[in-house]
Formats: C-alpha cells, sequence, structure tokens
C-alpha cells in the first residue's frame, strides 16, 4: 500500500487486530508502509533536519510499537499512538545524547528542499514543546485532542501552544522578510 | 477573503509544501521487517488452569456415575421420593404436635 492511499480507519483497525491476536508480521508491515512517511518526515523536523537519526528513531518507534501493540486499547487513533512513541523515543534519545550534540547544530549530510530549509531555521526559535505540537498540528494534522494524547498536555494548554508558535513563526518570517 | 488571507501567509504556504512532502521508503519497511521477531500466536495461558479445572470437573462426574457412587443413600431416597403420591395436599396426611422441651423432660421420667 502506498501512502497516496486513501485512509480507511476500518481497514487499519484491522490490521492493527490481526497483529494483536497473532502476531501477523505482513498485516504489520502494511502499517510501517502506511506511516514509515509521516513518522520519519515528522521525526525529521523534530532533529532539525537530521534524516539519518531520524530514521533510526523511525526504526526504534516501530519495534517498540511492534512489541507493545497489545497496550493499544483500539479505542483510540492509531496513528496518535503511533506518534507518542515516537516522541517519547525522541525524547529518550535527546537525554542520552550528549550536550554537545544540540538539535540546532545538525547541518551537514541532509538534503532538504529549500521551503523545509526555510522551515527548519524558522522551527528553531521555537523550544522543544511548542515545534513539536506545531508539527503535529499544522504538518501532520492531528487533532489538538490527539496531540494533547501525544504530548501528555491538556487541551487548552495545546491549543494556546499552537497560537503562540504560529506568532512566534510568522515574526520570525516578517523579520527575515520571507 | 480568509482563503486569499491563507494563500498569502507565508507561514501557511512553508506548511503546505511540508505536508506535501513524501519520504520514500528505500527499503526502510524492509528494515523494519528484518528486525521483528516472529511472534507465537497466542499467548493466552491463561486458559491453561481454566480448561483443566473443566476437565477435572468433568471426569468425576463420569467416574462418580460409572462406579456406582451413591454417598448417603442417595439412590433409595430418590426411589422412595418417585414412589411417593404426585397429588397435591391442601393439609399434612397426619397433625403432630410438637414436641416441647417439657414434654420430651415429662417422658424422660416416666421413662424412669
Amino acid at each position: 500500500m502506498t501512502t497516496t492511499d486513501k485512509y480507511n480507519p476500518v481497514g487499519e483497525l484491522l490490521l492493527v487486530q490481526r497483529v494483536r491476536r497473532s502476531g501477523d508480521r505482513a498485516a504489520f508491515g502494511r502499517l510501517v508502509e502506511r506511516y514509515q512517511s509521516p513518522l520519519r518526515r515528522y521525526l525529521t523536523h523534530l532533529t532539525a533536519g537530521d534524516r539519518f537519526r531520524a530514521d533510526d528513531l523511525a526504526q526504534e518507534t516501530f519495534l517498540k510499537a511492534f512489541t507493545s501493540i497489545r497496550q493499544f486499547s483500539g479505542l483510540g487513533s492509531f496513528r496518535a499512538w503511533l506518534f507518542r512513541i515516537a516522541y517519547r523515543t525522541f525524547l529518550d534519545n535527546c537525554r542520552s545524547r550528549r550536550p554537545s550534540q544540540e538539535l540546532d547544530q545538525v547541518t551537514a549530510g541532509c538534503e532538504m528542499s529549500a521551503e523545509n530549509t526555510i522551515l527548519q531555521s524558522a522551527l528553531a526559535c521555537l523550544d522543544d514543546t511548542e515545534r513539536n505540537v506545531i508539527l503535529l498540528s499544522a504538518v501532520e494534522q492531528l487533532s489538538h485532542s490527539q496531540i494533547a494524547h501525544v504530548a501528555d498536555m491538556p487541551l487548552g494548554t495545546v491549543k494556546s501552544v499552537v497560537a503562540r508558535a504560529k506568532s512566534k513563526l510568522r515574526e520570525y518570517l516578517k523579520n527575515e522578510e520571507l | 477573503m480568509k482563503r486569499n488571507r491563507i494563500q498569502n501567509d507565508p507561514l501557511e504556504g512553508l506548511l503546505a509544501a511540508a505536508r506535501r512532502e513524501r519520504v520514500p521508503d528505500d527499503g526502510f519497511t524492509q528494515r523494519i521487517m528484518g528486525h521483528i521477531e516472529p511472534v507465537p500466536p497466542s499467548r493466552n495461558s491463561y486458559r491453561i488452569p481454566t480448561f483443566a479445572t473443566a476437565f477435572a470437573s468433568v471426569m468425576l462426574i463420569v467416574w462418580m456415575a460409572l462406579s456406582g457412587f451413591d454417598p448417603a443413600g442417595l439412590t433409595g431416597r430418590l426411589e422412595r421420593y418417585g414412589q411417593r403420591g404426585t397429588e397435591i395436599r391442601l393439609a399434612p396426611v397426619s397433625w403432630q404436635i410438637p414436641r416441647t422441651e417439657k414434654a420430651v423432660g415429662n417422658q424422660a421420667e416416666t421413662n424412669l
């Protein structure tokens, strides 16, 4: 299945159930195919464009998802559940990294479009929480309640962080005259 | 108006471009699948004691039936019960005055 296929929540739930009940690897493979692009894109933005690190984090995320898929209740969104694992994996990775390896120091080895480069430099003016919330909201298009679940934040806080982050980004672009 | 404002917003343009970006798989899925260990089909081991208890109960009933196990003469009592009349009685067959402690005591004295 390609990423251009129409989203089918029932089909997705059936795939998740097959993995949960019998550890169906083929079904999990289809879930990986479906979500590898948004998850790697999200992690690439979170890691300031470090695609190699993003791929490692994405791989760790999918492996964690496979081993703990029985903890997924099936009531919420699988996509939000996956992004929650990804964000926690990213935070754990940040804690275990050396202080010299800061996010805004990553430049080499990344091929990005001009627009993505501008967006990346604009995102650098945000703190970690604002960057995460604006990416989930404006790029990955998760609902505010899903973002609250992913980031472990109250719903009202998510809304205010989204507004503040957009305001900061607009201010940055205005100052850079873009 | 609002659509024009959004279209002219550079931030919205950047975010829309980021949304359109697709990361090619390039063997990523294959790499993930190579790391995944096959999981046993069922880990529902909690069912084993349940089935064992049910099986033991059935076997006990079968053994009792085949061995003629008859606790407290249950078979005889059931047969006697079956021989009794099945008509509905509105009053007892014979009235009987309940024995009180005093009556029991007097009877004991009489016997002495």
